[in-house]
């Protein structure tokens, strides 16, 4: 009996301390939660910001942005403009494979480009106007000409694709995917579960050197609190997309990280501008004082206060603050502070002076003037922003009706162009032209979707880029970002607080891109230099609660069995008479 | 009709049944303030409070505090029982009309009319409940109307069954077989013979019903499906939930609409089985 109990301690103890020898070997999975899903695997279909940061991680493109977020060497090693500016060469590098085995050359370069350009799909094709041809004079070169000088051609993250894969797709690039997702990025695509994660296994080959961590996955949270909490306990090391209100109390913990910076992107309520008979938008909203006087009304700082927890700055212009030397900032007469009464007297001049008993505002033909609001029924910060701008806007005797919709149900309405209001956000880029490409005529059915058209506007888009001296090209960035104000497509709420934080007793090696976000920062180095700290192996805490509940249990089995042989040996009286 | 279901003696039995009179006495507490409730505290859902006002401790301005957008969660909680009972009301109401139109038709022409009609109703008995009502609130849209549509909608099967059960058996008593002997139609036996014996039934499986139903409205409010303009105890608890109360502590937002729900379906549960005690013989106490 001894023996036997003797054996079952020694299986126990054996037991609990493998997954703490599984801990320690190579493969440190970076967990990493998240409120953020993916939407696409393609880039020619994604617009989700999670999605640009996974193709960040599984794919490269010619030139990427480092920690300062200045263009360093990608899939490129080396490139060169010539003297009138129209024609860049890139050296690609040497010996670089896909993750099938299928050597990288310049063919997928020039497929991708062309493939993206001529498709007109995606966050990616916007990044390549103004580029006329690309030539391959050998498997490592590639010749790019621009129409006219070209001042974003390296602040290009488009991600390069494999010709050998993709090609099966062109003729059908809005519903094809490639779920291996062959790439040459410093991560490998493993499998993505809507709603609940998606996840990556390092590439021991990258070429920029092999990841510090064996995996990364992506959990995705529904709800802040538990991703809090999950930090806290330890089940994941980083957790991005958290509310200012949770920052004390992670901070308070002494192992977590905490930064919270202004965030190069914004929430806006977009209205529909669609002059079409095709458009589901209300008309009154064709009118850019009725949208003026929308953007009047609604208090921003009260709703960042109480809808968004103080977490983010009140929004005016397209440009975020965190980009500040592309930023307009309307000032004197061009700026509009909350102003009810002004709002007013704007909707009166707009033809809606009428009003009902109510004091609700009527239309020319005698009809209430109400106005839809979707909500992300995902997003309990939106849902609250809607009721607080339902409030605002009921004051100036607009009638506005509130309701939530799901991504996916959203994303179809904005398509159809069948709303009138809708609340969301953008992600912005290093680039201005990102930003300001979600208002041009020609992303509409792309990411403009307001459905905005203003000849003036594009042109000096157009031309913005192509203007080499920095301070010739803000200004045309300056002019355009006025035109977009004074239109009030979208009215820009708030300039979001974003705030990452990670268990710094677990994982090391992250800093600031730039003095901002450490992911969701446009270039993947901290994915790179991730690391887990030596000594507290994701395993060991749960590795100790194992070898606690073993033992425990060892213990218990051990007192039964002892228990159990005691009372055949001295108590089989009462135990047996009785059966 | 049988001589102890006079509305007197129902009353008499009533009167001696003290979980009856304690869920009576709740119910009417809960119904006197829904409809005395909007003229004593007026509550305005579009009308926030500023920054400072927001998820305030109870004090003397607010007696049960301030919620997520610096409103007063008494006068919410007031305004919330007449959506929550409003809803519970007339959900149930749809449920009863389906589940009784179905179960006497059912239960009274027997035969491929009942195989029919019960397999129909073994459909909605087997699916799952929740995701079934989650799917309908979320095509049909936030609405109070839609929600009372698809609690109504959904939950109607257990009555059908019951209420056939009973068609079936009163189908087979003599009275039964007299009126139909002496030439009465179908509607004339359906009306004045089998419903005045089935109609106890009925009422006892109501009140149990609309506990039931202000529960899904709650479920149905808590999961978002809930209209933010007319806010019941279930959005309540929803926004309670996402402004995370729970966790900063912040409890006067999120007891009391879980205590009003309870205290009111514990209400509706303890009349629906006095009621049950005193119509259904069977379980009488002697």
């Amino acid at each position: 009996m001894r023996r036997f109990l003797i054996a079952i301690v020694a299986a126990a103890i054996a037991a609990a301390s493998l997954p703490a020898q599984a801990a320690s070997a190579p493969g440190y999975t970076l967990r990493i939660g998240t409120s953020e899903d993916l939407d696409a695997l393609s880039p020619f279909l994604a617009y989700e910001r999670a999605a640009t940061e996974l193709f960040l991680m599984v794919y490269d493109s010619l030139t990427e942005f480092d920690a300062e977020l200045e263009p360093s060497p990608g899939l490129a090693e080396s490139w060169s403009v010539s003297p009138d500016s129209l024609s860049w060469t890139f050296k690609l590098r040497r010996g670089v494979a896909w993750s099938d085995g299928v050597p990288f050359t310049s063919k997928d370069v020039k497929f991708t480009y062309e493939t993206t350009a001529a498709a007109e799909l995606g966050l990616y094709y916007g990044f390549l106007s103004g580029i006329e041809s690309i030539e391959t004079p050998d498997d490592y070169t590639v010749v790019i000409r621009t129409s006219g000088p070209k001042a974003n051609l390296l602040q290009n993250p488009t991600p390069i694709l494999p010709e050998h894969i993709w090609k099966a797709g062109v003729a059908d690039l809005e519903t094809f995917e490639d779920p291996a997702m062959v790439g040459t990025g410093p991560f490998r695509f493993k499998e993505w579960q809507k709603g609940q994660y998606f996840s990556m296994v390092a590439n021991p080959d990258y070429f920029g050197g092999a990841p510090k961590v064996g995996s990364a996955v992506f959990s995705i949270f529904a709800n802040r609190e538990t991703l809090a909490q999950s930090l806290s306990n330890g089940e994941i090391d980083v957790a991005l997309n958290l509310y200012p209100d949770q920052m004390a109390q992670l901070e308070r913990a002494g192992n977590v990280t905490v930064r919270s910076f202004a965030g190069n992107g914004f929430t806006q309520m977009t209205i529909n501008c669609w002059d079409d008979p095709a458009s589901g938008g209300d008309p009154a909203l064709l009118d850019a004082r009725v949208r003026r006087a929308i953007d009047l009304a609604i208090n921003k700082q009260d709703l960042i206060d109480i809808a968004f927890n103080r977490g983010g700055v009140p929004g005016d212009s397209l440009i975020p603050p965190a980009t500040a030397f592309w930023r307009w900032a309307p000032t004197g007469g061009d700026a509009r502070p909350f102003d009810p009464a002004a709002a007013d007297r704007l909707l009166d001049s707009a033809g809606f002076s009428a009003k009902d008993a109510t004091g609700a505002r009527l239309r020319a033909d005698g009809s209430p003037l109400s106005i839809r609001l979707v909500a992300r029924a995902e997003n309990p910060r939106e849902v609250k922003a809607g009721q607080m701008i339902q409030g605002y806007l009921r004051d100036v005797g607009v009638a506005v009706k509130l309701s939530t919709l799901d991504d996916g149900a959203l994303s179809d309405a904005i398509t159809a162009g069948d709303f009138d209001m809708f609340i969301w956000g953008w992600g912005g880029d290093v680039d201005p032209t990102t930003m300001l490409s979600i208002l041009t005529t020609d992303q509409i059915d792309g990411t403009n979707e307001p459905r905005y058209s203003n000849p003036a506007y594009d042109e000096l888009v157009a031309r913005q880029y192509t203007l080499l001296d920095p301070s010739e090209r803000r200004a045309a960035v300056y002019q355009a970002q006025k035109i977009a104000w004074e239109d009030s497509p979208l009215v820009i709420l708030a300039y979001d607080l974003d705030i990452q934080a990670w268990r710094h007793d677990l994982v090391g090696g992250l800093a600031p891109v730039s003095g901002g976000p450490v992911f969701y920062a446009n270039t993947n180095v901290n994915y790179l230099t991730a690391v887990p700290v030596s000594g507290r192996e994701a395993g060991s805490s749960s590795g100790a609660i194992i070898v606690a509940a073993v033992a425990g249990a060892a213990l218990m089995l051990a007192i039964i069995a002892f228990l159990v042989a005691r009372r055949k040996r001295g108590g089989k009286a009462s135990w047996n008479d009785e059966k | 009709m049988e001589p102890n279901t006079g509305a007197r003696a129902i009353w008499r039995l009533f009167r001696s049944n003290a979980l009856g009179l304690a869920g009576l006495a709740i119910i009417g507490a809960f119904a006197a303030v829904a409809l005395a409730g909007p003229f004593l505290v007026p509550y305005d859902p579009l009308a926030f409070g500023s920054p400072r006002d927001v998820l305030q401790a109870p004090g003397p301005g607010h007696i049960l505090g301030t919620d997520d957008l610096g409103r007063d969660v008494a006068a919410a909680l007031v305004a919330g029982s007449r959506v929550s009972l409003l809803v519970g009301l007339s959900a149930t109401l749809i449920s009863m009309l389906v589940g009784t139109v179905v179960g006497v038709v059912a239960g009274y022409y027997g035969r491929w009319v009942d195989t029919a009609l019960m397999r129909f109703t073994d459909i909605f008995l087997v699916l799952p409940w929740l995701p079934l009502m989650l799917v309908l609130a979320a095509l049909l849209g936030p609405s109070v109307w839609n929600i009372v549509l698809v609690i109504g909608l959904t939950g109607w099967a257990g009555t059908a069954r019951v209420i056939r059960a009973q068609t079936l058996a009163i189908k087979e008593r003599q009275f039964m077989e007299r009126a139909r002997s002496i030439g009465a139609g179908d509607g004339r036996i359906i009306m004045h013979h089998l419903m005045p014996n089935v109609f106890p039934l009925i009422f006892a499986n109501t009140i149990l019903v609309t506990a039931v139903s202000i529960l899904s409205e709650t479920t149905l409010s808590f999961l978002g499906m809930g209209d933010s303009t007319r806010p019941s105890w279930g959005t309540m608890l929803h926004f309670a939930f996402e402004s995370g109360a729970a966790s900063s502590g912040a409890l006067w937002f999120i007891l009391p609409p879980g205590l009003c729900v309870l205290l009111l379906v514990m209400g509706f549960t303890f009349l629906g089985y006095a009621f049950d005690e005193i119509l259904n013989p069977k379980l009488r106490k002697r």
